[in-house]
């Protein structure tokens, strides 16, 4: 394991909150290496130590429509019934909180509509880290939330 | 190493997880597992490895090389601000 992956899930407790965008979900069920070896480190422990990690809907349709496009129906059914039933994956939903938050940062970064939601969403979760692999997303660091890249944790 | 036991399910759809999995894995009252079907498989995975058992369960699905998965995943990000013109 290398020191960066094992400095950040060290920090992970019962009561910490990690937002993870598209990418990491993606690299992880595909597994692409040598990220899915983090993303499975991270995963493991966020369930280990009864952590949260949440998703934004928008990483959730994301996900959907690759599914989609193979017009594997049962796929998308079993990918919703994960997260679903998943104690420690929250998808939260768009609401009017988060699309506060979103025109706040996309005014402030020029971010992409889909990144701000994706920023929003950790922000008002209270998540500590929010992991991606979209360098893009390292402009919302001026905002609580700690963007983590996983090129970072190679 | 894998372990083969037969469990029936009760009235309410429950099973019991042999003891000897649930000491291999440290199981115990309370530990929560996530449950899905796979085929015609029925996985349980305690979510302290949740990581392990879900990596790479949908390969091939958003491309066949990480350039490709890239520019799939872009395209997708992308076109949430073309289609809405922003």
């Amino acid at each position: 394991m290398g020191q960066r992956v094992q400095d950040l899930v060290g920090s992970f407790t019962l009561n910490t909150t990690i937002a993870l965008d598209t990418p990491f979900l993606i690299y992880h069920l595909e597994d692409t290496k040598p990220y899915s070896e983090k993303t499975t480190i991270i995963l493991d422990t966020i369930g280990r130590k009864n952590s949260t990690a949440i998703i934004s809907l928008i990483s959730y349709t994301e996900l959907l429509v690759g599914i989609l496009k193979k017009e594997n129906i049962e796929l998308a059914i079993n990918v919703r019934a994960f997260f679903e039933n998943n104690p420690f994956i929250n998808i939260l939903d768009f609401r009017l909180e988060i699309a506060e938050y979103a025109a706040k940062i996309r005014s402030k970064t020029n971010l992409g509509l889909a990144d701000s939601i994706i920023v929003a969403t950790a922000q008002s979760s209270k998540a500590k880290y929010l992991i991606t692999n979209d360098k893009k997303i390292l402009k919302a660091q001026i905002f609580d939330v700690e963007v983590v890249l996983l090129d970072e944790l190679i | 190493m894998k372990s083969l036991n037969k469990v029936r399910i009760g009235k309410k759809g429950q099973i019991v997880v042999p003891k000897k999995i649930r000491d291999s894995l440290k199981l115990h009252d309370d530990s929560i597992l996530t449950i899905y079907q796979d085929g015609s498989k029925i996985v349980l995975v305690p979510t302290s490895n949740i990581g392990t058992a879900t990596r790479g369960i949908l390969k091939g699905t958003w491309g066949k090389t990480k350039q490709e998965i890239d520019d799939n995943l872009k395209k997708e990000r992308d076109s949430w601000d073309r289609e809405f013109k922003i």
